[in-house]
């Protein structure tokens, strides 16, 4: 799915269709939920109650999603963010008073906040660099099986994974820079 | 960040135990249950919009259409163009004659009954609203306004005017008597 056929399937869900949308969600479900575990902390619990909120809330808002000022998984998280930061600040008003509990989440938040860059970063990179991150990384298939299923020689396969890292270390560099 | 750094922090960041089925599944069906609720809505808001403007725009077209007609219909424009034409005196239809000459005919014969019929006649025929206030024209127009006045108007009926044929005078003579 290049940058053109993932803006065309959005379109499509965008005016109703429940395939375009099913599509969306196959293509981001997997990278989501991984966000949604280093914003909790690595809590799985959480992570998935988060993650059904933000599929929840995508739904109801894609409508409003412009893909010209953003890429749709940048978005998403984007939605993850609000919905944690929401959940986050009803907890901190019922937990106030425990001390004991400060210590621990501002550790895991500075960890927290070198996993996020990764995945906002590779939310940033294009399409199909995007892709074939996933395909390898998130999702661990080989060389072989990347090139059998997008079609491609595998050294075209090992080439475009190459400038893929080469993307996602520029992207993370900006990304740290700019905190 | 080399290449070697960027594949070993994907590794690490994005590598691990993938989202239970169950759990996928169940996301894609709450989030894909929300997303047709949500279109659904949509729809329904866009057809109560077309609908109410299809109402709007009919409303519209009625009232104006209303407002564009005027509340009186105009005076005959054959005799305002008559009496208008001639400056010295009154050119009276000549059905408004043949009545004052069945009324004369009437009163000759003593049917006072009938002359008053005729004389009523003759005053609905008159052109009230192109009234020359001078003159002996503006007295046939004060004295044909109530039937009261039918002496008055008898006198005056040697006025100007077509005379009636024959034939004419016979057919109003004839609804006078009923026939």
């Amino acid at each position: 799915m290049d940058t053109d056929s993932e803006t065309f399937v959005i379109h499509a869900a965008q005016t109703g269709s429940q395939q375009a949308w099913r599509q969306l969600f196959d293509r981001h479900f997997d990278a989501v939920y991984r966000f949604c575990l280093v914003l909790t902390g690595a809590r799985h619990d959480l992570a998935e109650e988060l993650t059904q909120q933000v599929f929840v809330t995508a739904a109801r808002l894609i409508h409003r999603f412009d893909p010209s000022r953003a890429a749709f998984r940048a978005w998403l998280f984007g939605v993850a963010r609000n919905r944690h930061m929401a959940t986050r600040a009803g907890e901190q008003r019922r937990k106030r008073h425990e001390e004991s509990s400060s210590r621990g989440s501002s550790e895991m938040v500075e960890r927290g906040g070198t996993d996020l860059l990764v995945h906002e970063a590779l939310a940033r990179l294009p399409s199909h660099y995007r892709i074939v991150l996933d395909e390898k990384y998130l999702r661990g298939l080989s060389m072989n099986e990347i090139a059998a299923k997008s079609g491609a020689s595998v050294e075209a396969i090992e080439s475009l994974l190459r400038r893929a890292r080469a993307g996602f270390a520029h992207e993370y560099e900006q990304l740290r820079t700019s905190e | 960040m080399k290449d070697r750094d960027a594949d070993t922090s994907l590794m690490q960041h994005l590598s691990g135990e993938p989202p239970r089925e169950a759990f996928k599944q169940q996301v894609l069906r709450d989030s894909t249950a929300e997303f047709i609720r949500v279109w659904q809505q949509r729809s329904a808001w866009r057809r109560t919009g077309i609908a109410a403007a299809a109402i709007l725009i009919a409303g519209v077209a009625f009232f104006g259409g209303r407002l564009s007609v005027p509340p009186t219909l105009p005076v005959s424009v054959d005799v305002a163009t008559q009496a208008g034409a001639e400056p010295d005196g009154v050119n009276v239809p000549s059905e408004l004659v043949a009545w004052l000459e069945a009324a004369r005919l009437f009163r000759q014969l003593g049917m006072e009954d009938r002359m008053a019929r005729a004389v009523e006649r003759a005053g609905r025929l008159l052109p009230v609203d192109t009234v020359i206030a001078n003159g002996q024209s503006g007295q046939v127009f004060a004295a044909a306004r109530s039937i009261e006045n039918q002496k008055k108007l008898m006198e005056l009926m040697g006025m100007s005017g077509p005379r009636p044929s024959a034939e004419s005078v016979n057919q109003i003579l004839a609804q006078s008597f009923g026939d």
